[in-house]
């Protein structure tokens, strides 16, 4: 482990510290104390990354760091103000510090013992912060879900670090690669199951939405720093010469992209759109790991980390956008424009690949995801009320975004983490998923009888059930306490 | 049960209408209204209805009497309170006659008094019971749960949410649950062959159960309350929009039971229950033992039961919530006066202001007065113009009134300025646009990947500055919006001079401002700056109908302006000064800032005054920000308060905004000279009146019959969501997830929450709000207040069945009335002065009979 690890979680474990002490002056709470022992933390990371863009070392690994460091002490910063008066606020803090080093952990880590080690502290740190979210029955099951589900993941790594080592007669990562076929189908295929269990993807999917039952800044950190592990336990175990795994990641991918897509559009509640949009984003980075694209999955993780963490932080403002929207009425569509807005952008991605050898790489076909975003984008540019110049600025800002994007960001991730995947899936999986989605899309704007079907099956998908109460053994306890919220009761 | 005739469809409509009135109507949160959860239940005495309350809905909607006891040993609730609340409420009580009880010897004052302390206390358990929840909780949670998913998706607004809207309600519930991959088989063949309209549903669960008469009533009742949150909106949602009601509510959860219970089952025979006496045995020898007496001597038994079945476990709670609320009457009474007052004739002030009966307004009146020579007054936020306001930006129209009242007009906004009125406009035109692809590309199949990718980027780096500096954000943002322009609402076009003077006169006469006007009186609104905050609304006017009072204010300002309505009125008897001019403001309720409105509609003749007048409300909103923000959890020292108000009004991640209306307590009705001085801690709705200006009363009745009803729905409001968080309150704010517009879930599913969050009434596991009743304190001639409560049905059932407690006078040097069972009767209130004594005016216990 390298030294920028260790002071990184070195600050962790004073903000840790530092959040256990007990309230001596009335203003300091455990979370103004852990702020700048986390901000410390921010300021290791970003050396770490400097670090290793400088001397090109584990690039992926530094950027993750940073960004789990980064998120934490922004998190922590709302949750000051969020929960205040909280009687688990303390819990807070002192487990979101914890799962911040376990997360550091395994991301340094070396050899497997530690990377399991660290990847199992983050989990049950994780687990406690979802039970933060008090006594109230929707927080208990959510609870039980998610330690069930993510506790397979972990058994599943545990085994395959002790296969590894029992095989090799190594801890070291660096020995993946000398595996026998058999062992090394049992490794990758066990890692791909904790990868799947973190992502929250089919078939493990069922805990990521009861987690809904869980205070704002807990699922800000869980969305944004904690599901997309998968991407560098896949990234750390790449070597391993087996074609089972990423043929898992991948279908299992897949699949969660396809229907939690699906199950998002199905959602009225705010948390319930972003816990699918979550599981959906998470089959994407697995899809793109099984290609072997780890630059870009990490490229996607960190991004869709930062995004999702706003989008929870913000939850609350859904209500007022919603009436905004209604009570403007919808601008009018120019179908003109719209095709010329959406025109524009294919035929300059066009130009901008055949000039230049973006396609010759394996995870090109993940790139017509990209253009038909951009596209999309493009013929809604095109029909906004806004003014012709002002238009054209932003299709052209568009089109700027797709060549950086192609030109810039996807060849420049690849090189940065080069790391080639013994035995990724074939590109042609990619192809398909995009004419599955796209036909999903279709096919849920055509009103009829499959369109029901469909929405039936997607509406039901992955929910959790309502608890059944637990016959009241606690009367005269409950009565005692009423008065005060139940999620705020003691456990018993 | 031998067969019976089937009800037919209108009769099951009309029991689910009944079994509904156990619950309000619950307004969608973006017009939060404040109400008592249970009105229903208001034409019962308030004893009876805690009592039925519990039975029906399995919870106590009172402070629990083990919280009394432990209130009554801290001395919070005063030995002596206690008392005179035990003799209040049972006349027997205060009986001096001494009676033998086995070895002791007592009164039964005495022995109430015990019972009080020691009695087992009363246990809310509900009396309904779904057929699901006496024979499989895990149905019961099941049917729950479908039928909540179910209510959400109509009612809230998923990106793909045709298939739910197609065909109604009931039609869309039959197609697509028949559809349910998780429903077995049979259920979904059940689904699918229901009846087609939604009673008939029920009728045919009614056969299955073989429920007639009373049982099918009681059953329609507990499938109506076990998920009170959804059938309270629905219940609104049907009178507003019509697109769902309660009988299709109802149809969904008993189709979903009867398929989901196994097909054998049969209703558990109902256990008779012998519980009451085995409670009453437990009474009696607590209270035997108390007294020193033998609980086993049968002698004690016999002399004991006819005593303690004075009263019921309810009537204990009303006892103890009597004694709680006398100190809080006691310590918000206006104070009496030595002698009559005169008339004040001092000299012009600089202001008039007139601000919003409001709780949160009495402190910054407070110290308004204390800043400078300006007069305040309390008038309901609306300023008696129900309008419906369309602002300049283009914006649909919102009801600014209370719900009470429906508007009939529209009130634009608008400006001459067509340039700067035309980006002003395209600025939230672009916002909303920015707005729906920002939506677009994140919700579909296709799009959101590289959409996350790339915007992350972008929004995260706003997260971080959004979190670390709010203020700064906040700044940033609004640097970026072009400069709303001047503007001004056609208030003087769209009421006729008739209605002009109308509203102006009512206005001027409730609050008695009829002469002595000041050059300027501010006619200050109020609304609440918050952030990523769902129940903001519940923050605003509700007066307003849960908006801001800002419309109103310029409304009425333009009003009293008018040279047209300014001369009728002076040939009614009111003359306004033609040096008098009335200027709309806002008052910012986090940040305690007045901003004045229309600043570019002040003359250079009012300049100065104006002027001086902001001086006096900055130093007002220093002190008020120091004193309020003392009280919210992670204040700071009072230097940094202005700056912590603006840090929360901007804060996304803020929980705390303000306090909003919490420790509201009483309503009074009076000239301001009553309350002037007195710190009442912004508790109390302060209602300017003088009985003078008001000749024929219908002033003072319009004020008992629309702004202390809201009062009292408030108060209500505040009161369920303290005593009853999990069931008439939200719960925690970090755990709501916004379904819609309609409301929020604690979790992924459940009940929608009603009431308020915990958030606005306790911090952590303390309450903050003290739920008493409220305490209406009227100064105005008996006889009138007398008129009013007998013609008026709704202060009566209030008044009568002891919802809100009345005290009235008839001026400054009256001791205070209180309206009783049996008419006036004096109240120990100002017992503390000797004045009686040494005027030799000692009064009878009833003064004056009613009407």
């Amino acid at each position: 482990m390298s030294l920028f690890s260790l002071l990184t979680i070195a600050a962790l474990l004073a903000a840790l510290a530092a959040a256990l002490l007990p309230d001596a002056a009335r203003r300091r709470t455990p979370g103004s104390r852990a702020a700048w022992p986390t901000a410390a933390a921010v300021v290791i990371g970003t050396a770490a990354l400097a670090n290793a863009l400088a001397t090109g070392a584990d690039v992926a690994g530094a950027a993750l760091s940073l960004l789990i460091v980064a998120l934490t002490v922004v998190v922590q910063a709302y949750a000051g103000r969020h929960l205040r008066g909280d009687p688990h606020a303390r819990a807070f803090f002192v487990f979101s510090a914890l799962a911040a080093v376990g997360a550091t952990v395994s991301i340094g880590a070396t050899d497997v013992v530690l990377l399991a080690g660290g990847w199992s502290l983050a989990t049950m740190s994780m687990i406690v912060l979802i039970a933060s979210g008090g006594a109230g029955p929707q927080t208990r099951t959510a609870v039980r879900r998610s330690g069930a589900s993510l506790l397979i993941g972990d058994a599943a790594l545990w085994t395959a670090a002790a296969v590894t080592t029992a095989t090799t007669g190594s801890t070291a990562l660096g020995a993946l690669g000398g595996l026998d076929a058999v062992t090394a189908g049992v490794v990758s295929a066990l890692v791909a199951l904790a990868a799947i269990a973190r992502a929250g993807s089919f078939p493990l999917h069922g805990w990521l939405p009861a987690t809904a039952a869980t205070t704002t800044p807990v699922s800000a950190l869980l969305h944004a720093g904690f599901v997309n592990a998968g991407a560098l336990l896949l990234l750390r175990f790449a070597a391993v010469p087996s074609a089972v795994g990423p043929w898992l990641v991948g279908l299992a991918g897949a699949i969660t992209l396809l229907i939690a897509s699906l199950a998002m559009l199905t959602r009225p509640d705010v948390k319930g759109r972003l816990v699918h949009s979550t599981a959906a984003q998470m089959g994407f980075m697995l899809l793109a790991c099984a290609l072997g694209a780890f630059g870009l999955a990490l490229v996607h993780a960190i991004g869709h980390a930062l995004f999702k963490a706003s989008l929870f932080l913000g939850a609350g403002s859904a209500l007022q956008q919603a009436v905004k929207r209604r009570m403007t009425s919808p601008p009018l569509w120019s179908r003109r424009s719209a095709a010329i807005g959406a025109a524009t952008v294919p035929v300059a991605a066009l130009v901008i690949v055949a000039t230049t050898d973006t396609l010759s790489h394996d995870a090109a076909p993940l790139l017509v995801f990209a253009l038909a975003t951009a596209t999309i984008a493009g013929a809604r540019i095109g029909a906004l009320s806004s003014t012709r110049a002002t238009r054209a600025v932003a299709l052209a800002g568009l089109i700027a975004a797709v060549a950086a994007y192609a030109l810039v960001v996807f060849p420049g991730a690849e090189a940065l983490v080069p790391v080639p995947a013994a035995a990724p899936v074939p590109p042609i999986v990619a192809i398909a998923v995009f004419v599955a989605a796209s036909a999903l899309t279709l096919t849920s704007r055509r009103p009829g009888p499959v369109a029901d079907r469909l929405f039936a099956f997607a509406f039901a998908w992955a929910r959790p059930p309502l608890p059944t109460p637990a016959p009241r053994t606690d009367l005269l306890w409950a009565s005692a306490s009423a008065g005060v919220p139940l999620e705020y009761r003691r456990f018993r | 049960m031998t067969t019976t005739v089937a009800p037919s469809p209108a009769t099951i409509r009309g029991w689910v209408a009944a079994a509904g009135r156990a619950v309000s109507p619950h307004f969608p949160l973006e017009t939060f209204i404040a109400r008592n959860p249970v009105a229903g239940y208001e034409n019962l005495d308030w004893d009876e209805a805690i009592g039925l309350i519990a039975r029906d809905h399995g919870i106590l909607l009172s402070t629990s009497e083990q919280r009394f006891r432990d209130l009554h040993a801290r001395g919070r609730i005063t030995s002596d309170d206690l008392r005179a609340a035990l003799c209040f409420t049972v006349a027997e009580a205060r009986s001096t006659r001494v009676i033998d009880v086995g070895a002791a010897v007592t009164t039964v004052g005495e022995v109430l008094a015990h019972d009080l302390l020691v009695a087992p206390p009363l246990a809310a358990r509900s009396t309904l019971s779904t057929p699901a929840a006496a024979l499989s909780p895990r149905v019961h949670a099941r049917v729950d749960d479908l039928t909540g998913r179910w209510l959400a998706a109509v009612l809230g607004e998923g990106a793909w949410r045709e298939p739910v809207r197609r065909g109604g309600t009931w039609n869309a519930w039959r197609r697509l649950a028949a559809l349910d991959p998780s429903l077995p088989r049979r259920v979904r063949n059940g689904i699918r062959n229901s009846a087609l309209d939604p009673a008939a549903a029920i009728g045919d669960a009614l056969d299955r159960w073989q429920l007639d008469g009373s049982a099918a009533e009681d059953f329609i009742r507990a499938h109506v309350l076990a998920q009170p949150g959804w059938a309270a909106l629905v219940r609104h949602r049907a009178t507003a929009a019509g697109d769902v009601d309660l009988t299709t509510l109802v149809g969904i959860r008993i189709t979903l039971e009867r398929l989901l219970l196994p097909a054998g089952a049969s209703l558990p025979t109902p256990s008779s229950t012998t519980a009451p006496t085995s409670a009453e045995d437990a009474r009696l020898a607590a209270v035997a033992v108390a007294i020193g007496a033998h609980p086993s001597d049968p002698e004690v038994r016999i002399r004991l039961r006819p005593i303690l079945s004075l009263v019921d476990p309810a009537a204990r709670l009303a006892i103890w919530q009597e004694a709680y609320e006398r100190a809080v009457a006691r310590a918000l009474a206006p104070a009496r006066a030595a002698v009559l007052r005169a008339h004040e004739t001092a000299q012009r002030p600089l202001a008039q202001a007139v601000f919003c009966i409001d709780t949160r307004s009495e402190s910054l009146r407070r110290h308004l007065e204390a800043a400078g020579p300006v007069e305040t007054l309390g008038f309901a936020g609306f300023f008696a113009v129900p309008i419906a306001f369309r602002p300049a930006d283009g914006s649909g129209e919102v009801a600014s009134c209370p719900v009470l009242l429906t508007p009939r007009v529209a009130i634009t906004e608008s400006s001459v300025d067509r340039d700067a009125l035309a980006r002003w406009r395209h600025q939230r035109t672009a916002s909303v646009e920015r707005g729906a692809l920002f939506d677009e590309m994140k919700e579909s199949t296709l799009t959101p990947y590289a959409f996350a990718e790339t915007a992350g980027w972008v929004i995260g780096a706003a997260t971080a500055v959004r979190t670390l500096a709010p203020e700064g954000w906040r700044a940033l943002v609004s640097r970026g919006r072009p400069a709303k322009p001047s503007t001004h609402v056609d208030a003087d076009v769209v009421f006729t001079l008739d209605e002009r003077v109308l509203y102006a006169e009512t206005a001027l006469r409730m609050m008695g401002l009829v002469d002595d006007f000041a050059p300027v009186v501010l006619l200050c609104g109020h609304g609440a700056t918050v952030t990523n905050n769902p129940f903001a609304s519940s923050l605003q006017c509700g007066a307003c109908g849960g908006h801001e009072g800002e419309p109103n204010a310029r409304a009425a300002a333009m009003i009293f302006n008018d040279p047209e309505t300014r001369a009728v009125l002076a040939r009614r008897g009111i003359t306004i000064p033609a040096d008098t001019l009335f200027v709309a403001a806002q008052m910012d309720t986090v940040t305690d800032e007045v901003t004045v409105l229309e600043p570019w509609t002040i003359p250079a003749t009012h300049e100065t005054v104006v002027l001086e007048l902001a001086d006096h409300l900055e130093a007002a909103r220093t002190a008020n920000a120091a004193e309020r923000s003392a009280s919210l959890p992670g204040a700071g020292n009072a230097s940094g308060a202005r700056r912590n108000t603006e840090r929360r009004a901007a804060d996304w991640a803020e929980a705390y905004p303000e306090w909003g209306l919490v420790g509201n307590a009483a309503f009074i009705v009076g000239p301001r000279a009553m309350t002037a001085g007195v710190d009442l801690g912004r508790r109390a709705f302060l209602h300017s009146y003088d009985a003078a200006a008001d000749p024929d009363g219908t002033g003072l009745e319009t004020i008992l019959t629309a702004p202390m009803i809201v009062a009292q729905w408030i108060n209500a409001q505040y009161a369920a969501s303290t005593v009853a968080p999990d069931r008439f309150g939200a719960g925690p704010k970090p755990l709501h997830n916004v379904v819609g517009t309609v409301g929020v879930l604690s979790g992924y599913g459940g009940d929608l929450r009603i009431g308020l969050p915990w958030q606005s009434v306790g911090v952590g596991r303390d309450a903050r709000h003290e739920p008493v009743r409220l305490q209406v304190f009227v100064q105005a001639p008996l006889a009138r207040v007398n008129t009013i409560v007998d013609t008026s049905e709704v202060v009566r059932t209030l008044v009568a069945h002891r919802w809100i407690t009345l005290r009235a006078r008839d001026h400054d040097a009256a001791r205070w009335m209180r309206w009783g069972r049996y008419g006036w009767q004096t109240d120990d209130l100002d017992t503390t002065d000797d004045l009686d004594l040494a005027l030799g005016r000692e009064e009878p216990t009833t003064k004056e009979p009613r009407s």
